[in-house]
């Protein structure tokens, strides 16, 4: 063995020392002295000699204190997390170095959670971001604000950072085990000097895996120029990239080529099936009751399941934890009031939202008016009114800071009802008649839901939700018909039509995340669901002269069970590669058949630099149950119904690959490509409608496929005076169903070839904001049947009915969609002026430009009665101011 | 009350200009194709009419010559081509060319009929001639609302109800039906000019007469004539008006009673010798047995006039309504009945409300 001579001259002057001296205590008391001095003499101290290399200890100091300690208790503290261990071998006490394996093996890591919240409201904030800044290890928040960090033992320097809110503190801590610590973030008032650490669209497309992933704030919703002034999170999202509006002002959203039954709309946790307000017109989601809002379309994480296309997971505030707060909206079409305060400070919130339109108020008088003035048939009334109520109501209690649990309850409406009444005086005439006709329609959702949120480890945090939630639409129609003959009552006529159609869920759901390492972060969760479907319940009773027939159609109610487990991994690979993986069990047990979906979900991205990401990813969706309409708008009428034992499960496959790039703090691009393959989408067959009432339902429709591919674009700038986004979609979707147009491929009824969104957000200053979105995109298929074919003439002896329509023009039965929209396109403005009482004003111009976009065509006739087609244009240039008061 | 006027104007401008509607000319042709239309009795010869399809925006009364004339048609009986026309042998006009075969038609015979054009190409369509009605008894159910008349001689009885008649229908496959009633009198006795009985002129000469009359069989009465109306569609206004077509769904391979009340019925006689045969008033009953493309061309056309679906789709909010074609080239309709009759007297009725 080759020694070095300065190693065996130094041990052997040591040894020779030292050796008599054996186990005795030492005293030391070293601040930050060199490290071979004091390991010298604690060492001789205790009697005994040393064996090390001189260069392990070269330049290195120790900080120790010990009186009249074992040696061993001082050599611990010495070199504690060093990379240098010791060993006492007879009268020798060796040095050696922790091979570098060995040093990161035994690297401590402790766990950091706690949650993150508004300074002001004590509201939990979702997908903010708690990082050390040496490290730049970091984790975001969940829904509940709550986070997870593993880092290595020792002084950290912690930060968390929200978009819209201003950077906490630096806060240094020393991680020598569990730590609970949370924060609270002040909102960002200010305006270019605005402090705002981490972009919320720049950590999506950079820092994680997912594709077509939105992350919505309420503040974000309400600076989208929107109808009326009514801020809405669907309108907002209508103007990312893959997302349209339908029909305008009558449907609900259409994500890339899909059907609008194919989103999934949860709030709290439970789904909802009815969002639409007014034709669809609105959405069912009070802003004011949002906290934030998840959105995705692309690749999915694994706890969603249960349709096609995309997911909206909207959370509602929690309330104020320190002082009562609320906010008052007044608009030309609706009002809306939301509270919330501390009902035990610290411990108990409550949050209320109250939102009712005011159609119904505007048209009582207008009708009293117009009842009043015509001059035709002034015996008739005219009735009508219609309103619509959003009511949000949470309580939340806070046991601890690690349990939780809230009570919550939506109910939201729609009531119109119609009619007429015509009065006259039966003793003025020989003969004459009274009507009486009365429509009354309501439709919406309940949601009463309970949940309980604990945060079992530091590792490990839960939700467990039991919620109820009903979908209803009830419309009856009665119309009474008297004659009388010479003052005397003839006849009687009572026609009374009923339809209701309800879902009714019972749901028990648990979800968890448990963060075993740094690196990794598993969401796992499972539910219960037990529907109760009653599509249509349809009845008419004719009352002539007390005889009375019925007539019902009734689809029956179906009840089935559904299941749900799902586990995904989010995993930091590297520092350049992410993957979040996992899959989504269920089981929809009907009419004795169990069917079952298996639902793989995979995204990887890869990083190459620190602002560029290159992401892949696949997802499969399953869907059990859909919405049937007859006609292209949202009705009360539409039922939702479940698959049953004669069909199949709808199932897409989705791929996607993206592209992201950051350029400084302000822009964030991204380019998405996707396609997407349906399987057993269900729709109406050709001639359905000469089938009998009576005939079950799905004998009326058919299973096919469809395809839908197609490119995003996206160049977001997030920060600055001036923000906003240009989007860009180009997109191909078709379906092909076995007994629809001849069994022929068509387009689908959403293939929007291309689509433009431009939204401008302008802060001048502390008083005035300008937001701009101008909307441009290819029009929606249609199915125009352009030409016709004489119809039978019949032979003799025909009645009344058959000669009036004799002779007449046939359709001929034409491709499905086979004609586009003309392109749609129309800007929306607002401005925001902020009144030193901390309200603000909205002023709104929906349709800036006044561009009536085509929302359908039809044949029609000329003022002459010669045929022609139409279009039917809609939504002029429609201004609209409301305020809103926060106190 | 200006203000109200104000009020009123701005509210009908604000209607005005939320939506608008706009003539145009859409960018798609589709080519003119054949039609075929034949309604085929049993017991009568077939004929076809044959016409070529038209853009809709045309106008058909000013301008539109949907003939053809140079079509030859072809009658297949189970199988087997029985006659050819061609086009100088049919009647011709704007509204299509009217080929009439030699050929009777008979319950059960498979009949095609296939035309051949230069210039709008071949089209073809088949129909299966139904079996008349398994057996059909009828009886009558009238009740006397009022009776009306100065004197014994002349009077005139309201009528309510109407008649029971039973189907048997047979087991097979769906069986599609349409029920007409029709009133069939006395013959008038006497000669010369009627003269009203309440005038105050004594007429030289009579004519003793037995007179129904009815509107129409009240659809809303009988269950199966409402079959093919939704719930959906009587709330948006649809009603049963004028179609008595129904199925055997209900009732296959049954007998089946239906309710057939007669709308604003009377019967105003006019016997003061009370002559029998004045008395002998029927009501006929043709029940048709129809091959389904007769019931789905009707239904269709119901559907597009007064159903959801056509309404929603006339607004272009919906995707509407086809008419039904079970021709080729999806234009026009080839349908067969095979009708049955039965007569209802109501004499004794008469007689019993009258005192007779």
């Amino acid at each position: 063995m080759n020694m070095n001579p300065r190693f065996t001259a130094a041990t052997f002057a040591l040894m020779a020392t030292v050796a008599q001296v054996c186990a005795k205590n030492v005293t030391v008391n070293a601040q930050s002295a060199d490290a071979a001095t004091v390991f010298a003499d604690v060492v001789r101290q205790a009697g005994k000699n040393y064996v090390y290399a001189p260069e392990l200890l070269k330049g290195r100091r120790v900080t120790v204190k010990a009186t009249d300690e074992p040696l061993k208790k001082v050599l611990d503290q010495m070199f504690s997390g060093t990379g240098i261990s010791y060993e006492i071998k007879g009268n020798n006490v060796v040095l050696r170095k922790i091979p570098a394996k060995r040093t990161k093996k035994e690297t401590r890591y402790v766990t950091v959670s706690g949650f993150v919240r508004e300074a002001e409201t004590g509201e939990a904030l979702a997908g903010a971001t708690v990082y050390d800044t040496e490290t730049r290890l970091g984790a975001n928040t969940n829904a509940q604000g709550f986070y997870s960090l593993r880092l290595p033992e020792g002084k950290r320097n912690l930060q968390a950072t929200c978009f819209d809110f201003l950077a906490s503190p630096v806060t240094p801590v020393t991680l020598d085990g569990k730590l609970n610590l949370d924060f609270s973030l002040e909102k960002s008032r200010q305006l270019e000097e605005v402090v705002v650490i981490g972009s919320r669209d720049r950590s999506l497309a950079i820092e994680s895996p997912e594709i077509g992933r939105v992350a919505l704030s309420a503040s974000r919703i309400k600076k989208t120029p929107v109808l009326f002034g009514e801020s809405d999170v669907t309108k907002t999202l209508q103007l990312e990239p893959g997302v349209n509006s339908g029909m305008e002002g009558f449907a609900g959203m259409v994500v890339h080529g899909g059907a609008p039954d194919e989103n999934l709309y949860m709030l709290d946790n439970v789904p909802l099936y009815q969002v639409n307000h007014f034709a669809g017109l609105f959405s069912a989601f009070n802003t004011d009751a949002i906290r934030n809002a998840e959105f995705y379309k692309m690749t999915f994480p694994a706890k969603y399941d249960g349709r096609l296309s995309s997911y909206l997971d909207v959370t509602t505030i929690d309330g104020n934890a320190e002082r009562h707060k609320g906010i008052f909206t007044l608009g030309l079409t609706s009002g809306a009031l939301s509270i919330s305060g501390p009902i035990w400070k610290g411990r108990t919130t409550y949050a209320v939202s109250l939102r009712r339109s005011w159609y119904d108020v505007l048209t009582i008088p207008a009708l009293a008016i117009f009842n009043s003035v015509k001059k035709v048939n002034k015996d008739e009334k005219v009735r009508f009114r219609y309103d619509f109520t959003d009511l949000n109501a949470k309580i939340n209690h806070r046991f601890s800071d690690r349990s939780s649990a809230f009570i919550s309850v939506y109910y939201g409406e729609d009531f119109i009802t119609t009619g007429t009444k015509l009065d006259q005086d039966p003793s003025e005439t020989d003969y004459c008649w009274n009507e009486d006709d009365k429509t009354r329609m309501y439709w919406g959702n309940i949601v009463a839901s309970a949940g309980w949120r604990y945060a079992f480890s530091p590792k490990v945090f839960g939700e467990i939700t039991g919620a109820y939630s009903r979908y209803f639409s009830k419309l009856s129609q009665e119309w009474k018909n008297f004659i009388y003959i010479n003052g005397d009552l003839d006849e009687t006529e009572i026609d009374k039509v009923t339809s209701a159609n309800s879902i009714d869920d019972w749901i028990v759901r648990g979800d968890f995340s448990w963060q075993p390492r740094e690196s990794n972060r598993v969401e796992t969760g499972a539910s219960v669901t037990f529907h109760n479907f009653r599509p249509s319940e349809m009845r008419r009773t004719l009352t002539k002269n007390e005889m009375a027939s019925v007539l019902t159609d009734s689809t029956g109610r179906y009840r089935a069970i559904e299941a749900n487990a799902y586990i995904g991994d989010n995993w930091t690979i590297s520092s350049k590669f992410r993957l979040q993986a996992g899959v989504h069990l269920s089981l929809f047990h009907i009419d004795g058949k169990t069917h079952h979906g298996i639902s793989p979900r995979l995204a990887l991205s890869w990083n190459p630099t620190d602002n560029a990401a290159v992401k892949a990813g696949y997802s499969r969706t399953t869907q059990y149950v859909h919405q049937l309409s007859q006609s292209y708008i949202s009705l009360p009428t539409d039922q939702w119904v479940p698959i049953t034992s004669e069909m199949r499960p709808q199932t897409a496959d989705k791929i996607a690959l993206g592209g992201y790039y950051t350029l400084g703090t302000d822009y964030t691009f991204s380019v998405e490509g996707w396609w997407k393959w349906m399987r057993n989408l269900v729709d109406y067959r050709d001639e359905y409608y000469l089938l009998p009432p009576q005939t079950p339902w799905d004998r009326k429709l058919v299973s096919g496929d469809g395809t839908a591919k197609g490119i995003d674009f996206k160049i977001v700038k997030e920060s600055g005076k001036i923000t906003g986004q240009i989007a860009y979609t180009l997109m191909w979707a078709d379906r092909t169903f076995p007994l629809v147009n001849g069994g022929r491929t068509f387009p689908a009824r959403y293939d929007n070839r291309h689509k433009i969104n431009v939204t401008v957000n302008w802060r001048i200053n502390d008083k005035w904001e300008l937001n701009a979105a101008w909307t441009g995109m290819s029009g929606n298929r249609f199915t125009l049947p352009v030409n016709v074919w004489q119809g039978i003439e019949l032979p003799d002896g025909q009645d009344k009915w058959e000669e009036f329509y004799m002779n007449q023009s046939v359709t001929q039965t034409p491709e499905i969609n086979n004609y586009r929209l003309p392109f749609y396109h129309r800007l929306d403005l607002s401005a925001i002026r902020h009144t030193h009482r901390g309200g603000y004003w909205t002023f709104s111009l929906y349709n800036a430009y006044c561009n009536m976009n085509v929302i359908a065509v039809h044949r029609s006739d000329k003022i002459d009665g010669r045929p022609c087609f139409k279009k039917l244009r809609l939504i002029p240039l429609i201004p609209s101011v409301s305020y809103t008061w926060t106190f | 009350m200006d203000i109200l006027k104000h009020i009123i104007t701005l509210s009908a401008a604000a209607l005005l200009l939320t939506g608008c509607e706009q003539e145009f000319e859409p960018d798609i042709y589709v080519p003119e194709a054949l039609c075929i239309n034949s309604v085929i009795t049993s017991g009568e010869p077939v004929s076809a009419n044959i016409s070529h399809t038209w853009r809709y925006d045309e106008d058909f009364e000013e301008k539109i010559d949907c003939g053809v004339y140079d079509a030859t048609v072809t009658l297949t009986v189970d199988g087997r081509p029985v006659e050819t026309l061609r086009a100088s042998d049919s009647e011709q006009s704007k509204k299509g060319s009217v080929y009439r075969f030699s050929h009777i038609a008979a319950p059960g015979e498979d009949i095609t009929i296939t035309a051949e054009s230069g210039k709008y190409g071949e089209a073809h369509g088949s129909v299966i001639v139904p079996q008349p009605a398994g057996n059909l008894t009828a009886v009558p159910d009238f009740k006397a609302k009022r009776v009306t008349g100065e004197s014994d001689e002349s009077q005139g009885i309201v009528l309510s109800g109407g008649i029971k008649a039973t189907i048997t229908d047979t087991e097979a496959s769906t069986d599609f039906y349409r029920l007409e009633a029709k009133a069939i009198n006395a013959e008038p006795i006497g000669s010369g000019e009627w003269v009203d009985v309440w005038g105050e002129d004594e007429p030289v000469e009579r004519k003793y007469v037995g007179v129904l009359e009815f509107w129409m069989i009240d659809k809303e009465h009988e269950t199966l004539f409402q079959e093919h109306l939704g719930v959906l569609d009587v709330m948006f206004g649809a009603s049963t008006y004028g179609l008595t077509i129904f199925s055997d769904r209900m009732f296959s391979g049954r007998d089946y009673t239906l309710d057939v009340v007669l709308r604003e019925a009377f019967i105003h006689i006019y016997n003061p010798l009370h002559i029998n045969s004045i008395y002998d008033v029927k009501v006929r009953l043709t029940l048709s047995t129809l091959s389904s493309s007769y019931y789905n061309y009707w239904l269709s056309d119901f559907q597009a006039s007064e159903g959801f679906i056509g309404q929603m789709g006339d607004l272009g909010l919906a995707q509407g309504v086809n008419g039904y074609s079970n021709v080729s080239t999806k234009a026009g309709v080839i349908m067969a009945a095979t009708p049955t009759t039965v007569d209802v007297s109501l004499a004794d009725f008469i007689r019993t409300t009258l005192g007779q």
